[in-house]
């Protein structure tokens, strides 16, 4: 026993005796040029109302004001401007050595909204800005804070331009701000990053397999004995291991494709081994600037042994994006393409449907379409459009000549399946109006029309496999909301319309 | 999955969600297997197969309309196919 305790003594002191020296580029260095730092606060916003920030700015000697800068937003931004960590004085000597960029740096502190009596306590924000996984920390960087530095220095709005940085909960901050905004920002250093079940950080590594590649690069550090000690080997935390998660995020970045390193060390939850290896990890963010950091297939996808089943890569390729056909609409909805290669979609707000060729080329199809949004077209070819406001179903065939398909009917959605089957998608506000009246819900089209409704039925939503719209039951949406079935026969066939079993 | 604006099925039963996060698809079990990015940040509204081989996968976001190529292909609906059978 006395041997065993020993042993887990010398392992506890062994986990720490770790040295983490900060090195020369750490150190402030004769004849480099110095940058300047100053505090200022950010008042309280749209995205945190009441709660102001204090920040600092960084700005290199090398500023040109002429010239858009690169920045860096540090999370926890005191704790990097701190003595042990010192990120002005590594920007100084990095810079000097063209290893970065000129690089403006943002030093963000978390919020705090001060209580209203002595008797209360501050809302301290920390844990709701930066361990969300929504946007709002995002949109607060640029819609609130960035703006509020370009006022003061010129700033590169290039997301290649931009980086974050954080710590702990703070890595999740800066990692989700890059993830939820890819247009704006592709840098990003995470430094004892807490990818545990906090607040949904340890979902990431599955949702970064799964998610087509953002054109990111991460840095990624941990410590072996980061909420570890020899009594809890598996961590001593309620939400799980730092050193396993970390490397689960790391493995996830890896498979996925992306430019990513982990550095684990032998520390624990501090920023010995982060302030010492923060001029290799900068170094290593901002390598090749300005090259642009852009997305690359997985490496392993060439190679034997690559599973494509469920892939990204299975459906999409790297070098085919997204194109933008056509121009800026009100809104666009509605999309179906017909035999021809040709796609139909509606802009509802100019009452308008609108026809795009195999090339992209737009021509105006339909106008004054009465509030067309839903749009399919229908195994005969007709393009079948929903008119929620008039409560009715139309059809258009090639030439814009329109037929009625179904009166009193408010579908905001509807398909259609090679028997001609309809499945509507109805707003459930509607049903108690109709529920004791399904009967009279759908009618027969006026007698000018070559189609009536034989039947149809009505039916709250449950899990079905049949319909598309079924499916989504199935998985969880549009609970709300119910479907309706109608079926169109042609009036030539004799048939008449009546109820139709369900 | 949540906040679904559109959904689409493709020749192998493989079914296409528009979500907030991006284009989520699922094997024909309902496994999430992977999740496209939109073509910019917002969300995405409706989206298609279109094009002569249903190979261009169109979407609807905001007041723009976009394409892509894509390596599946949706099912024509005059001429609905039978999919293979799920994976396990």
């Amino acid at each position: 026993m006395k041997l065993l305790a020993v042993v887990l003594l010398l392992g506890s002191v062994l986990a720490h005796a770790v040295d983490y020296p900060l090195g020369p580029d750490s150190q402030p260095q004769s004849g480099v040029p110095k940058g300047s730092v100053a505090t200022y606060e950010l008042h309280a916003g749209k995205f945190y109302p009441g709660t102001p920030h204090t920040y600092s700015i960084y700005v290199p000697a090398q500023y040109d004001a002429a010239k858009p800068t690169a920045v860096m937003i540090f999370l926890d931004g005191a704790a990097f401007l701190s003595d042990k960590v010192r990120v002005p004085i590594v920007f100084d000597n990095l810079i000097a050595k063209h290893d970065l960029p000129p690089v403006i740096g943002i030093f963000i502190n978390p919020g705090t909204l001060p209580a209203i009596s002595d008797q209360s306590q501050n809302r301290v924000e920390r844990i709701f800005e930066y361990d969300s996984l929504g946007d709002r920390y995002s949109r607060f960087l640029l819609e609130e804070l960035i703006p509020a530095v370009a006022k003061k220095y010129n700033l590169s709005n290039d997301p290649n331009d931009r980086a974050l940085c954080g710590l702990s909960t703070g890595a999740v901050g800066a990692f989700m701000a890059a993830w939820n905004r890819p247009d704006q920002f592709h840098r990003v250093l995470s430094f004892i990053g807490t990818y545990v079940a906090m607040k949904g950080a340890d979902a990431l590594p599955a949702l970064i397999r799964k998610t087509e590649p953002k054109p990111l690069r991460i840095f990624l550090q941990d410590g072996k004995n980061d909420h570890i000690v020899p009594a809890e080997p598996y961590g001593t935390y309620f939400a799980g291991s730092w050193p396993i998660n970390n490397q689960v995020m790391f493995e996830a970045l890896e498979s996925a494709g992306y430019d990513a390193k982990l550095e684990m060390g032998d520390g624990g939850h501090d920023m010995e081994q982060p302030a010492s290896i923060m001029p290799g990890a900068l170094r290593w963010l901002w390598r090749g600037y300005p090259d642009a950091i852009v997305v690359h297939e997985p490496a392993a996808m060439s190679q034997p042994g690559w599973d494509p089943r469920g892939k990204v890569y299975s459906v999409v390729s790297v070098d085919k994006p997204w194109e933008q056909i056509g121009g800026s609409y009100g809104f666009v909805a509605g999309p179906t393409g017909d035999k021809d290669g040709n796609v139909f979609f509606s802009d509802p707000m100019a009452n308008r449907i609108y026809k795009a060729d195999p090339n992209g080329k737009i021509t105006l199809f339909k106008d004054q379409s009465k509030g067309v949004r839903a749009l399919r077209v229908g195994p005969d070819g007709r393009l079948y459009a929903s008119q929620p406001a008039f409560k009715r179903v139309v059809s258009y065939g090639p030439d814009g000549d329109e037929r009625e398909v179904a009166q009193d009917v408010e579908a905001n959605d509807f398909a259609i399946t090679a028997q001609s089957t309809f499945y509507l998608q109805t707003q459930s506000t509607k049903r108690s109006a109709t529920s004791t009246r399904t009967g009279e819900y759908a009618r027969s089209t006026t007698e000018a029309k070559s189609q009536c409704l034989r039947g149809w039925r009505s039916r709250r939503t449950k899990p079905c496999l049949s319909s598309p719209i079924g499916k989504l039951d199935l998985l969880g949406h549009f609970k709300s909301r119910r479907t309706d079935r109608f079926k169109t026969v042609n009036r030539s066939t004799g048939s008449r319309c009546r109820k139709q079993d369900g | 999955m949540s906040g679904v604006q559109g959904v689409m099925e493709d020749s192998a039963g493989q079914v296409f969600f528009a979500t907030p996060l991006g284009i989520q698809f699922c094997e024909a079990n309902g496994r999430v297997a992977g999740i496209l990015n939109p073509p910019e940040y917002g969300n995405i509204g409706g989206l298609a197969f279109a094009g002569k081989n249903l190979n261009w996968l169109y979407v609807a976001e905001g007041g723009k309309l976009f394409r892509r190529s894509v390596k599946v292909a949706g099912v024509a609906v005059d001429a609905p196919t039978k999919p293979p059978k799920p994976p396990l």
